[in-house]
């Protein structure tokens, strides 16, 4: 037998031994890494040469293998001219884009220092929280197991602007906790501007109150979140909205 | 060489290979290290602007084990890495912030209207029936993967497209997962959706006695499968084409020949598990 077919065989064995051999019918974790894969597919990347192990993970998991065909499918058909028109017009109802910003406030303490805050109401949350995507319930098969709770920007200072994101995902070590985390980007804009760190940021959410202080743009976690802090003692319902603050601090 | 042969010996490669990955995947610190080094590259010929907007985006993927899956455990792909998240960000920024932090309803009204396409289209290969109530059903779906596109990190190491398009789907999937719970179908009427035909408790095919070569068995069962996947199984395996040049030769998508190959895989595999059933008989 030559040598290539032997290669050829070998590979092909392999394939076909990992096919279904994994357990279960739940999206593996590489389901969050579909987009990545898809992408480097339509820019003429063989996943099966640049992403071995997630290849592994396509051919044992049936689950990822629909998902991720159906993903390329999709794409294709789009870009081939090959989608099924919708019957009847589309909806252009953007009412979702309403109620989810939290406008931030700006206080200015002296020349020097400030303080921007922002709020997001009890209903906010809940929509992010909905009964079906409960953080501590999120089903694996199909929710990205991170939450956004807050996206903004604010010019804090003449010339500084800081974009915001608070996200929270289930701690890994501790039952019943969320692990939030703050990131936070500084664009100075004018050559005059200075860099306000530190920074200490604070949070708020109902029995919570957590500070940490901020000594370069990045990402920051906060202490984790007992979730009997912020939800009723079912953990069924959020009991109360959030207040996020970032201040100039000398500490 | 026998099939368990090949196999063992697959087996024994890969494992040998994962356990020279491991270390890196497990030390988001070394990568954290690693990303202030490119960063520090980029500050130089970029500017520092850049660097101080996709730090926090960086660190964020590294969290969520993006920049590990991108890198598979390799050191030298996080320069490339670092590199496309820049580049996503000069590119795709602006749009994300209309988007995101703007709510900007010129940037949303066609990207909805896509958002309802792909539902629907979603639908449809489901064996949806076309009409007005799956169109509901979709609008209902793109509406939720709005909101949900709304409120989600975008990591920049992807195409917006992609990304988009998942989100769309997972909201059509939840929509079907709990559809399927509400049902009053008993379970022993359910399908699956995927046609998952391998019965996933069955032991692994190496671990069965398989007799004979490969060589003997495949020419036989590539003989009862079609002739499209019997193709790819040639062009992917034995002509080492990679997928790009298979959707050329035979003249279809990319994405029609991994589907292509997948079927093949599991017709292939149905039939060798019956050659071997019926040599155990």
């Amino acid at each position: 037998m030559s040598e290539d077919r032997n290669y050829a065989l070998r590979k092909l064995a392999e394939h076909l031994a990992s096919l279904n051999a994994g357990v279960g019918s739940a999206l593996p974790r590489e389901g969050e890494m579909l987009d990545q894969i898809v992408s480097g597919i339509l820019n003429g990347e063989d996943i099966a040469r640049r992403f071995p192990e997630f290849h592994q993970k396509l051919l044992e998991s049936a689950a990822l293998r629909e998902a991720f065909l159906d993903v390329l499918a999709s794409i294709e058909a789009e870009r081939s001219g090959e989608m099924t028109p919708l019957p009847s017009k589309a909806r252009t109802d953007l009412s979702f884009l309403t109620g989810h910003a939290s406008p931030s406030v700006l206080e200015v303490l002296d020349l020097h220092r400030w303080r921007a805050s922002w709020q997001k109401s009890l209903d906010q949350l809940q929509a992010i929280f909905s009964p079906r995507k409960l953080v501590y319930r999120a089903d694996p098969l199909i929710q990205d197991p991170w939450f956004t709770l807050l996206r903004e920007e604010v010019t804090a200072a003449e010339g500084t602007n800081l974009d915001v994101e608070l996200s929270c995902t289930l701690a890994d070590q501790e039952e019943n906790t969320l692990a939030a985390f703050l990131n936070l980007a500084v664009m100075l804009e004018t050559p005059s501007a200075q860099a306000p760190f530190p920074l200490r940021a604070s949070l708020q959410w109902g029995e919570y109150l957590e500070s940490v202080l901020l000594t370069e743009e990045g990402r920051v976690k906060f202490p984790d979140i007992p979730l009997t802090s912020i939800f009723d003692p079912t953990l069924n319902q959020l009991r109360d909205g959030l207040n996020l603050s970032i201040e100039t601090t000398s500490a | 060489m026998t099939v368990k042969g090949i196999i063992q010996r697959a087996t024994r490669d890969e494992k040998t290979t994962h356990t020279q990955r491991v270390s890196m995947s497990q030390e988001p610190e070394i990568i954290r290290h690693m990303l202030e080094a490119e960063l520090q590259s980029l500050a130089e010929s970029k500017g520092a602007g850049i660097v101080q907007q996709i730090r926090p985006i960086l660190l964020t993927n590294l969290d969520r084990g993006r920049i590990q899956s991108f890198t598979e455990g390799r050191t030298d792909r996080i320069s490339d890495y670092v590199w496309r998240v820049a580049e996503g960000f000069s590119s795709l920024h602006p749009y994300l912030h209309d988007l995101q932090i703007e709510h900007s309803a010129e940037a949303w009204e066609p990207l909805f209207e896509r958002m309802q396409t792909w539902a629907y289209n979603f639908f449809l290969r489901k064996n949806f029936a076309a009409g007005d109530q799956t169109l509901e059903i979709a609008i209902e779906c793109a509406t939720e993967a709005a909101i949900n596109l709304l409120n989600t990190h975008f990591p920049y190491d992807t195409e917006f497209d992609p990304w988009a398009h998942i989100i769309v789907q997972n909201a059509c999937r939840k929509f079907i997962h709990h559809s399927l719970k509400k049902s009053a179908v008993p379970n022993e009427m359910k399908v699956e959706l995927d046609d998952e035909l391998v019965d996933p408790e069955k032991p692994l095919l190496e671990l069965q006695s398989l007799r004979g070569e490969l060589d003997g068995d495949l020419a036989s069962a590539l003989a009862q499968i079609s002739e499209a996947r019997r193709a790819v199984i040639q062009y992917l395996y034995f002509e080492e084409l990679n997928p790009e040049e298979t959707a050329q030769k035979m003249g279809k998508s990319v994405g029609a020949i991994y589907t292509l190959q997948f079927h093949a895989l599991r017709d292939l595999r149905k039939i060798l598990d019956r050659i071997r059933d019926n040599l155990n008989e």
